[in-house]
Order: structure tokens, then C-alpha cells, then sequence
């Protein structure tokens, strides 16, 4: 096979291997900024690195990674918070992060103006994000 | 930076139903919406800081004053004094004792002591957030 060839299927089971890189970049873009910002020396929200990398990770780890489109990433104080709101539905979702291997996870259901439902839950199971985001995800019943 | 220059004095409780001004502190306090759709103010404009976790949440009963301790801004939001204090979480709004133009949201959760005070205070900053009316998502230079 060419060179040519060869790059050219090396590139195509990257696109398949990890789906949506764009959005996988947009959250390493946001994770940049906040580490960037709170190095400044009036920041109001200053993560530390491990934070940063933890985040990184949790997230890197949703799964289905299609999850993380629309997900909105700030920083709060020492916490990076990662959120998910639909307005339709009335449904959110915020991960806290802040030290490894803890992960704290707030749901919150809003139905007619009213809150429902919501609870924050301390794991350490990464995969519990992606059980509550199944939740936000999935489609009210009819 | 504390949105508060100094630690205050609790005033008076304010019971009137006045519109009090949230200060954009952050850029993601608020959240820009394409016209004819408004602008939304989001939950962080109303979590409390352990900077201010002494007085309370720092409002001005004028735009002027909720920007006032702040080297820049986002803008501003309003909110009514019932809207606040009908929330069945025992919130307060004092004035402060040392400027008459400025005043607390008092007995807001931090979100740092327990999971029930975290989920708490984000109820409670989301259903203020709703219940707020994002003014103005450009900087504000007051006079």
C-alpha cells in the first residue's frame, strides 16, 4: 500500500474511533481557557491543574462522547462545574470536579415552572455521569 | 475579588417589593440569546462566594451600586424583592448599613459544606436566575 494510502485509512479510523473530535476539542479549548484564566493574578476562579486534568478526564470518559455536545464548562472558585440544561424538557445536569477521585453530580427536573425533582450525589464511579446524562438525554414519555 | 469591598454591616431587612440589580460579574452570569428572544441570567449570578459567605449575596438597589465594587462587568440583571423572599428558604434582603444605595441576599447555602447545602443552593440560584431579568449583557459604565 502507498504512503498515501496509508494516511488516508489512518485517518479514517481516526474519524471512527473518535466521534465527534470537534466537540472533544471545543472541551479541551474550554479546559485551556480556564487553566489560562486562572492563572492570572486578579482571577476570581482559579482550579488548580489537577482540577484542570481531572475534568479532562471525567470528561474524556462520557460515554456516548456525543454527550458532551452542548455541555458548557466554567470555572467557580476552586471547582470546574460542567453543565446541561434543556429548556424543553426542564431538565439539567452540572458535574462538579474538584478533587480526584471524587465527582459530585446535581439533576434537577423543572415541569410547569415547578421543581420536581433534585439531588446531588458524591461518586467515584465516572460512569455515573453518563448514567444521569442517559436521564437528561432520554425523551419524555409520552 | 469579592464583589463586596469591605466586610458590611447587616442593615435593615427590606420587605418593600423594590426591584434590586445583580451585577454581572462573570461572563457566563448571563447568557446572550438572539433577538426577539431575551437574554437569560444563569445560575451563577446567584451562588453564593465564600468571599461573601459573612454578609450575603451583594445587590444595589440601584444598577450604579451592584456595579459598583466591580473593575469591570458584564452587564446587569434585576430581580424583585418577592421573588426572593417567597422562595420557602427563609432568604432575607438587608441593607447595608454603610451605603444606603447597596443591600444582601442573606441566608443563601454555600455550596462547599454538604451535598444537601450544594443541592440546595443550586436549586435556589436556578429558581432566582428564572425569576431575574437580564438587563443588559454590555458592559455598564455608570455616570
Amino acid at each position: 500500500m502507498s504512503k498515501e494510502g496509508t494516511m488516508m485509512m489512518d485517518s479514517s479510523v481516526e474519524k471512527l474511533t473518535i466521534p465527534f473530535p470537534a466537540e472533544i476539542m471545543r472541551v479541551f479549548k474550554a479546559l485551556e481557557r480556564i487553566q489560562h484564566e486562572a492563572q492570572k493574578p486578579d482571577a476570581r476562579n482559579a482550579p488548580s491543574h489537577d482540577t484542570v486534568e481531572w475534568a479532562m478526564e471525567v470528561l474524556l470518559r462520557v460515554v456516548p462522547s456525543t454527550f458532551l455536545i452542548g455541555c458548557e464548562i466554567n470555572a467557580f472558585q476552586s471547582e470546574i462545574h460542567v453543565s446541561w440544561e434543556n429548556e424543553q424538557s426542564g431538565k439539567s445536569v452540572v458535574a462538579f470536579l474538584q478533587k480526584r477521585p471524587e465527582l459530585k453530580i446535581y439533576h434537577e427536573h423543572v415541569v410547569k415552572g415547578e421543581v420536581v425533582e433534585h439531588n446531588v450525589v458524591t461518586t467515584e464511579d465516572i460512569g455515573d455521569l453518563s448514567a444521569r446524562l442517559r436521564w437528561f438525554f432520554r425523551p419524555a414519555a409520552v | 475579588m469579592s464583589t463586596s469591598q469591605t466586610p458590611s454591616q447587616l442593615g435593615e431587612r427590606i420587605d418593600d417589593d423594590i426591584e434590586l440589580f445583580r451585577a454581572f460579574a462573570e461572563k457566563n452570569f448571563r447568557e446572550r440569546k438572539t433577538p426577539p428572544l431575551p437574554h437569560i441570567v444563569r445560575y451563577w449570578a446567584y451562588l453564593l462566594r465564600e468571599d461573601d459567605a459573612a454578609d450575603g449575596l451583594s445587590v444595589g438597589i440601584t444598577p450604579k451600586a451592584s456595579v459598583k465594587f466591580l473593575s469591570r462587568n458584564h452587564g446587569y440583571g434585576s430581580i424583585r424583592v418577592p421573588a426572593i423572599t417567597s422562595l420557602p428558604d427563609s432568604l432575607s434582603v438587608r441593607r447595608d448599613a454603610s451605603d444606603p444605595e447597596h443591600a444582601f441576599i442573606c441566608n443563601l447555602p454555600l455550596l462547599t459544606i454538604s451535598d444537601q447545602t450544594r443541592a440546595s443552593a443550586m436549586r435556589i440560584a436556578k429558581e432566582l436566575a428564572r425569576r431575574s431579568i437580564a438587563v443588559t449583557c454590555d458592559q455598564f459604565f455608570p455616570l
